[in-house]
């Protein structure tokens, strides 16, 4: 009896306008954030199985080799003067050195019947910043077995070029990690072999890495004491698609190895994309949220002499509420549903795009979080603007 | 005052006055007035007929006792508590478990139909059965509008149905504004039977105003003069 009441001067065109605005800001919104989710995934997606070592936030950085180096035949390095520069940008939260050896290093290894071995190098980076994925990445002085880190590319150019070319066989991630090394180190007077294994590969940081307490170690025995000026820099940096980051290194010219150098810029465009559209949906949103406020005014208006009547006979506020309530509810919900059911249309548009890039379409539960968030947000505000409204009355 | 509204036993009404004549001229007009301004007291049980001639504040009095007014000065005090200091669910108890009220106006709603409109109230207070109904309706007459909507009635019909519904909720005192302006004799007769009848079940005490045609109800009653 109450609804019958209540329901009286409710015009379906006032709610039909709110719930198609609500309905173009939420799916908008929702889609801005399917986009930036599925598309973010893709550009940061890696191929293959490898690790990235260290964190994509940290930046390896390097200089280009000049025609001096070759002449004076120095690797171009950091002196402490640039390391200190790269310290006080804002953007900078740590910088560290790439450790190379300076002890002999020979590796061999006993593989399809054949022997190979070559002269070698060591790197080492702080133990903090290495992947926590790589499992047994550490060094024990007392039963020295060297787990090493090399790139993903050094496998290819054995597979696709060593192998072919040299009739050896080709071999995957997973048996090359089986195959034991051999590693002679060599200074100060000694040689010792040691054993050693591959652990991880790295994507996209060219180097063959070693624990940092193995290099001390090493260093310490073999070493020749000559500390050299490090001449690559892993550097941490708070948001790598920052576009100052790029400004900075292009103008130091620095070579920035990673996914970062494409990427980066690729994420910070979506992110820009995104957040304008988000940020329309929004406004739409809070367009739509004005008019069903108009409207709720509107109709608790019209109906004030019912309203007042039934608190007169000892209804509540909150019980002469409810209906408008629930009527906001379930308008927001069915809202929601559709929402929903458009936003899983729409991100079908771009899901070819998402899997060329070799990446699958991310779950929709963050974008339907964020519309449901949305509307709840905008029900709980009209709750309380009819629970204000009717209390009026009283 | 304790979150449950007790058994009100009396209604006290001291230094009465519509704030709109407070420090106000015509403010002596109510000189005379035992309620105005005055201290009285309204005891469960007893039956007072509020006398006074159009534009006295009738009305407002009972606005101001069922709380849908609070544009007053002075104090309403239920039991010993003071009406200023009760909450909204606490006035809501009030209207639905301690003092029924019949408006002047009436406030049935027009588009609903006569038996709407009483379950309305009757929902909410859970008294009467839909039987229980049927009979006051049939005491009074207007039990053949039970499907008719409100406001194709009369004025004096939806005036019997109003009091019927005003009746459907347990009460310690009942305010009924020029609750017969517009009934006849026999049918002022008729309510006002059932008015005592009602009120004597609850040891109620009725309250109600008059301009001319008063409640003809045969127990005591003690005039207060406006």
């Amino acid at each position: 009896m109450i609804r019958k009441l209540l329901k009286r001067n409710i015009s379906a065109w006032q709610i039909a306008g709110y719930s198609v605005a609500t309905l173009a800001g939420v799916v908008i919104v929702m889609s801005a954030v399917q986009f930036y989710i599925d598309l973010g995934g893709a550009l940061g997606v890696k191929s293959g199985s490898g690790t990235n070592l260290v964190s994509p936030r940290n930046m390896v950085i390097s200089k280009p080799v000049g025609l001096g180096n070759t002449l004076t035949g120095s690797a171009p390095s950091f002196d402490a003067d640039e390391i200190a520069d790269i310290e006080a940008q804002p953007w900078v939260s740590g910088v560290s050195a790439f450790q190379a050896s300076n002890f002999g290093v020979w590796a061999g290894v006993d593989f399809g019947g054949r022997s190979l071995s070559s002269a070698m190098f060591f790197e080492s980076i702080p133990d903090r910043l290495v992947d926590a994925s790589i499992r047994g990445f550490d060094f024990d002085p007392e039963s020295p077995l060297i787990p090493i880190v090399i790139s993903k590319d050094y496998l290819a150019l054995y597979n696709f070029g060593f192998a072919t070319s040299g009739g050896m066989p080709v071999v995957s991630e997973g048996i090359i990690s089986s195959i034991p090394l051999r590693v002679t180190l060599s200074g100060n007077g000694r040689r010792d072999t040691f054993d050693a294994r591959i652990v991880g590969f790295s994507n996209w940081i060219n180097t063959i890495c070693v624990p940092q307490s193995f290099m001390d170690w090493a260093h310490d025995i073999y070493g020749s004491g000559i500390a050299a000026e490090p001449s690559r820099l892993i550097v941490e940096v708070s948001d790598p698609s920052d576009p100052a980051v790029g400004k900075y290194m292009s103008h130091n010219n620095y070579i920035v190895a990673g996914p970062e150098d494409t990427s980066s810029r690729a994420t910070y465009l979506l992110r820009i994309v995104s957040a304008s559209v988000a940020a329309v949906g929004a406004v739409i949103t809070l367009l739509a949220l004005f008019i069903l406020v108009l409207s709720l005014f509107l109709l608790i208006q019209k109906n004030g002499r019912s309203i007042a009547g039934l608190l007169l006979l000892g209804y509540s506020p909150a019980e002469v509420s409810r209906y408008y309530m629930m009527l906001v509810g379930v308008i927001n919900t069915a809202v929601l549903l559709l929402s929903v059911l458009a936003v899983l249309l729409i991100s079908g548009l771009w899901t070819p795009t998402v899997l060329a890039l070799g990446a699958s379409p991310a779950s929709p539960w963050a974008a339907i979080a964020v519309g449901a968030a949305l509307l709840a947000a905008i029900t709980i505000i009209n709750c309380f603007i009819i629970r204000r409204m009717v209390a009026n009355y009283f | 005052m304790t979150h449950d509204i007790k058994q009100i036993q009396s209604i006290r009404l001291r230094g009465l006055l519509p704030a709109v004549f407070d420090n106000a001229p015509g403010r002596e007009r109510f000189a005379a007035s035992r309620v105005m301004l005055g201290d009285v007291v309204l005891e469960r049980g007893k039956s007072y007929c509020l006398n006074a001639s159009s534009g006295t504040g009738k009305t407002s009095l009972c606005g101001f006792i069922y709380g849908s007014r609070r544009d007053y000065v002075g104090e309403i005090l239920f039991n010993d508590s003071d009406a200023r200091s009760l909450s909204v669910e606490q006035w809501c108890q009030l209207r639905r478990r301690h003092i029924a009220f019949l408006p002047q106006e009436l406030g049935l709603f027009a588009e609903l139909s006569v038996m709407d409109n009483i379950q309305l109230k009757n929902r909410l207070t859970d008294t009467k059965t839909p039987t229980q109904i049927m009979q006051m309706l049939d005491r009074l007459d207007v039990a053949d509008l039970a499907d008719r909507l409100a406001g194709q009635i009369s004025v004096g019909q939806q005036q019997r149905v109003a009091l019927v519904r005003a009746l459907c909720q347990p009460f310690d005192f009942i305010l009924l504004d020029e609750p017969v302006s517009h009934l006849d004799a026999f049918n002022n007769q008729l309510c006002a039977d059932l008015i005592v009848e009602e009120a004597a079940r609850y040891c109620a005490a009725i309250v109600f105003t008059s301009v001319g045609n008063s409640l003809s109800v045969k127990t005591p009653v003690i005039p207060l003069n406006l």
